[in-house]
């Protein structure tokens, strides 16, 4: 009697203690699925009593999909325990993500049946995916990052050797005008020419590494250029809170372009567009990218923002290197957007979107009408 | 010991050589007396609190930063005032360092004419301020030698008491009253009224702060 209430209170404690765990614990017959044992989060991650029913369809491995190195069905009681299963699962019906292990055990009626353990991993796998796809678009683009990155540091680089002379020169000029000697002026105006040529090499390094980075053509399909661009501009669009709607025209030949080089182009085209709307609101915040054909020998593209629009005297500068609207801006963006298109014997051009906002579109010449 | 006669100077510090030679040359064609420096612990350790002038600081540099540099010299309640320079897309770092009170500071390649206004703003305002500080060190000096009576006197003065009231007050004569305050004068080094109070109350605002 009292053995038997020991018993019934060490197995309340078990049961307490399974409840109480986060990850999903099921027993289930290894021969026919029949669910023996659940505790609280299998049950409510199967929205019901599950015990009684036959494991089919929920976070469990099974023996028709090839999960098992050993078919469970099988085992006799001389074979267990054994491990069975350890990997990761997804919940067909939610689609979150399982780590699942099995053991195959001697059950207390004398079954052989599957002890189970689940625990979600979802966000731990979105995080990972997330990351993974990140440092896979990083890598792709390298290439993508250059010109901008060139141009960054050539500024920075120039401005070094650009401000000596400017110094080296006023200090002459004030000098010569309290009537100075030639011969005191002579060392500073040696260190200017000297910067000066400091600066001529750095822009003939420049121009060495843009003749290397010259457009490869190849025929790419339209949808993978902006397929990739637009995954980035994506991330974003997102964290900016925009949206980004792509409408590409059904069955558009190959265009001959230079995958990459288009793809920045679009990505700078679409950041442009983000930043001109960053103090829209609403339905306002939608950036359209759309392709079609406009004969048979061009595709065209365009952008277009629902943004603060550009003025009309600023829209003469727009494409000069240098000039820009921007707070952080380099000015070297569309400048660099309109001589790769002109590339590709394309014309980049601007114009006001009658919604408000701009309309950036360009062209590429379609691969057989290249070829003819 | 004529504070007056320190002589200013302009520290410049910058690790890039060009650019460290030719601004100490714009500044020396102008008359200025420079002291540059190629790295920023290296003004570090000559920096002490007599130095008088302005300093040109480079932002970005290898080792400590122009901005480490000037929070340093901020702890150790350095008064030169800090004109930054900064390259293409150092902007906020500047802001950053004009919210903890850098003078100014200005975008490379500057105009001259932009650096040496900023310069001499500069050393204006450190000679106003070495000034300032330097009048009330005077002004407490002189504080320090009134007698009991005379700091009484003086209070009642400040407080815009006629000599009648003052005598009124202390219980003394007029007569008295009247020693008293062209002594107070005499010791304060005051030419007016007027200029009494402005140096009493400079030396009280100071203290009430």
């Amino acid at each position: 009697m009292d053995d038997a209430k020991a018993g019934n209170d060490a197995r309340e404690r078990l049961e307490a203690v399974l409840d109480g765990l986060e990850a999903a614990v099921y027993a289930a017959d290894a021969r026919n699925g029949e669910i023996l044992f659940a505790n609280r989060s299998f049950r409510a991650l199967h929205g019901a009593d599950t015990v009684g029913l036959v494991l089919h369809g929920l976070v469990v491995p099974l023996p028709e999909r090839g999960d098992y190195r050993v078919d469970p069905r099988g085992l006799g009681v001389d074979d267990v325990p054994c491990e069975l299963f350890d990997g990761e699962l997804p919940q067909p019906r939610t689609g979150r993500w399982y780590h699942v292990r099995e053991q195959a055990m001697r059950w207390v009626d004398g079954r052989v049946v599957r002890l189970g353990i689940a625990t979600d991993i979802t966000d731990r796998k979105e995080t990972a995916e997330t990351a993974r796809r990140q440092e896979e678009r990083i890598s792709r683009t390298a290439r993508l990052i250059t010109m901008g990155e060139m141009a960054s540091m050539l500024a920075h680089e120039i401005n070094q050797p650009l401000s000596a002379i400017v110094n080296y020169c006023n200090g002459c000029a004030a000098r010569m005008q309290a009537g100075a000697d030639a011969r005191e002026l002579l060392p500073a105006i040696q260190k200017a020419a000297a910067q000066a040529e400091r600066a001529g090499k750095i822009i003939r390094r420049i121009r060495e590494f843009v003749k290397k980075s010259e457009p490869r053509r190849t025929a790419v399909p339209v949808a993978a250029i902006l397929d990739e661009a637009l995954a980035f501009a994506e991330i974003d669009a997102r964290r900016r809170n925009m949206r980004l709607v792509v409408d590409i025209a059904p069955g558009l030949p190959d265009v001959r372009a230079d995958r990459i080089m288009i793809e920045q182009v679009v990505l700078n085209l679409v950041r442009n567009g983000f930043d001109a709307m960053k103090d829209a609101s609403g339905e306002e915040c939608t950036l359209t990218v759309r392709a079609w054909a406009r004969d048979e020998r061009l595709v065209e593209i365009a952008v277009i923002d629902r943004g603060h629009g550009i003025s009309e005297e600023n829209r003469e500068c727009l494409f000069q290197p240098f000039f820009t609207t921007k707070d952080d801006g380099m000015g070297m963006g569309l400048a660099i957007c309109r001589s790769v298109v002109e590339l590709h014997d394309g014309r980049l051009a601007v114009e006001s979107n009658p919604e408000g906002g701009t309309i950036f579109t360009f062209t590429l010449p379609v691969e057989e009408a290249v070829r003819e | 010991m004529n504070e007056a006669l320190i002589e200013q100077q302009v520290f410049v510090v910058d690790d890039d050589d060009a650019q460290r030679d030719s601004l100490v040359w714009l500044l020396e064609s102008h008359k200025h007396k420079v002291g540059a420096f190629s790295r920023a612990e290296d003004f570090l350790a000559a920096w002490n609190e007599a130095l008088a002038g302005c300093l040109v600081l480079d932002v970005r540099m290898p080792g400590m930063s122009g901005l480490e540099l000037f929070e340093e010299l901020c702890r150790r309640r350095s008064t030169l005032p800090v004109i930054f320079i900064t390259g293409h897309g150092d902007v906020p770092m500047a802001v950053a360092a004009l919210k903890k009170g850098a003078a100014d500071f200005i975008e490379k390649p500057f105009a001259a004419e932009d650096m040496l206004r900023l310069v001499d703003d500069c050393l204006a305002q450190e000679r106003e301020a070495r000034a300032r500080r330097r009048g009330k060190a005077d002004t407490a000096r002189r504080l320090a030698q009134l007698t009991t009576r005379e700091h009484e006197v003086l209070d009642l003065i400040i407080a815009g008491k006629l000599n009648k009231q003052i005598a009124d007050v202390l219980g003394i004569s007029i007569k008295t009253v009247e020693v008293h305050r062209a002594r107070v004068m005499e010791k304060m080094g005051a030419q007016s009224l007027a200029s009494l109070v402005r140096r009493i109350v400079s030396v009280e605002a100071d203290a009430g702060r």
